[in-house]
């Protein structure tokens, strides 16, 4: 099995597993955002719904293309190297479903006859009255946004399913510790700043004063994608095979 | 497993994370709150530069905001006798006062309408990001402040008719901002006529604060107006 057949059923798994929850959700979606216009009485409908959606639809791939993919791939001789580059093939997905989370709303606004008001447009700050180039952005930073959750799914399942136990609680211990002093401090002391807040929200913001920097936001997004594919690459290259699952 | 293969992510990681704390601490508006907010550390004129052009390259309401406070007139007025100018030099730089009015003008372009200055919104600039948008005191104050930077810079004329204007236009709530001009301009001016100009304005601005402010019991000198300011309901 070489890579491009690698790829190919990459793409078979991810279309079949996630065909039915993105059939679910589209037709969810359109329902909600029905009631939403109806129950709301407004003249336009937002596009958050669908695009949350997608994010559920882009996390659960993720989620099931380690599981689909590692074991069967590396049974039928692909190289390692070709399971992860295989999986990065498959990221393109996300801008298909940012592009069918915009036909969707945009569909649901000439049906209910309302002006369209996109959930990023307001998050990104664009122009709404300027759409051509506000949908080319938000149409990238979706898709930037839907591939680092799905990678993000992606890396969660490989690291709490397969990497040693131990690994996995010591993370934990530091993350949950980290936050504990950081709230007791914070509590007691009244003296320091919530750090992880504010680093979180200068890394994707741009800013902690409430501004959305755009650029800033496409780099900070590629930043943690390239970071989570890399752990994932790692992980991948250093995993063992599990024995105790057995394979179709 | 090739070790040569574990290059390429760790070598992506490496740079991802470097980066990402370049990103963090040098170009967002984070860094230069705590680098230019702390007046007197030592050193703080070389963030100034680096302030201006990151202004430039993207002006946001933080940068203008602390640009302004730096090159703010208050600086000259003040600096002498309280010793709280922002530059850690004694001196002040020479076209310290055509900065003044350059970003005393953006700041008040900017309470006026956001997006002339900025060229986009901000999330919530209505409360947390930027107090200025929307608030009419802060509208004329931010006026009266580029006014006072027009006067000091040598622009008399121009800066007495923008005041002339104003009091004549503006509504009598909001006299009170104009102490700052009277205070900061006759502190400086050493010219007979010009200060019984400033005192002739404080008087009428004064008169127009009475009408809605009874507690006001002075009719001249900045001075016994200030001691007698009772902020009112809005502003306190």
């Amino acid at each position: 099995m070489n890579f491009i057949n690698s790829v190919k059923y990459r793409y078979s798994r991810a279309l079949k597993v996630t065909g039915i929850i993105y059939a679910a959700t589209v037709l969810l979606s359109g329902i909600m955002i029905w009631v939403n216009a109806i129950y709301n009485n407004k003249n336009f409908c937002e596009s958050g719904i669908p695009f949350l959606t997608m994010l559920i639809v882009a996390f659960t791939c993720g989620i099931l293309s380690f599981d689909s993919g590692f074991d069967f791939l590396l049974q039928n001789s692909v190289s390692r190297d070709g399971i992860h580059f295989s999986f990065i093939a498959t990221l393109p997905v996300c801008a298909f479903l940012a592009v069918s989370e915009r036909l969707i709303s945009f569909a649901a606004s000439k049906v209910l006859k309302a002006k369209l008001l996109s959930f990023m447009c307001i998050f990104i700050n664009c122009n709404i009255n300027d759409p051509e180039i506000c949908i080319l952005r938000e149409i990238i930073l979706q898709t930037l946004f839907l591939m680092a959750v799905m990678c993000m799914g992606y890396f969660l399942v490989t690291f709490f399913k397969r990497v040693k136990i131990t690994y996995i609680i010591l993370t934990v211990l530091l993350l949950v510790s980290g936050i504990a002093v950081e709230s007791l401090l914070y509590r007691n002391a009244r003296m320091v700043y919530p750090v992880y807040f504010i680093t979180l929200n200068a890394f994707f913001a741009g800013a902690t004063s409430g501004e959305v920097i755009i650029n800033h936001l496409f780099f900070a997004l590629a930043a943690v994608i390239g970071i989570l594919l890399s752990l994932t690459h790692i992980m991948t290259l250093t995993l063992n095979v599990n024995t105790r699952r057995k394979i179709k | 497993m090739k070790k040569k293969s574990l290059i390429l992510p760790i070598s992506v990681i490496v740079i991802s994370v470097v980066f990402s704390s370049l990103m963090i601490f040098f170009t967002t508006d984070y860094a230069f709150s705590k680098s230019v907010s702390n007046k007197k550390i030592s050193g703080d004129i070389r963030y100034v530069p680096l302030l201006e052009k990151a202004y430039e390259i993207d002006p946001s309401c933080t940068k203008l905001e602390h640009l302004k406070r730096i090159y703010g007139f208050q600086q000259i007025c003040h600096a002498a006798e309280e010793n709280m100018f922002y530059f850690d030099s004694d001196e002040i730089p020479d076209d310290f006062m055509e900065k003044s009015v350059k970003y005393s003008k953006l700041y008040y372009e900017y309470t006026v309408n956001p997006e002339s200055v900025l060229k986009r919104k901000t999330l919530n600039s209505n409360s947390y990001a930027f107090p200025a948008l929307g608030n009419d005191f802060e509208k004329n104050a931010a006026f009266v402040q580029y006014a006072t930077s027009l006067y000091l810079s040598g622009q008399r004329e121009e800066a007495k008719r923008m005041i002339e204007d104003w009091i004549e236009k503006t509504d009598n709530e909001y006299m009170g901002v104009l102490y700052e001009f009277v205070l900061s301009v006759h502190r400086v001016e050493k010219d007979r006529e010009w200060q019984n100009w400033i005192v002739d304005i404080e008087e009428r601005a004064t008169q127009k604060a009475k009408e809605i402010n009874v507690n006001i019991q002075t009719d001249n000198t900045y001075l016994t107006y200030i001691e007698s300011y009772v902020p009112f309901e809005w502003q306190k």
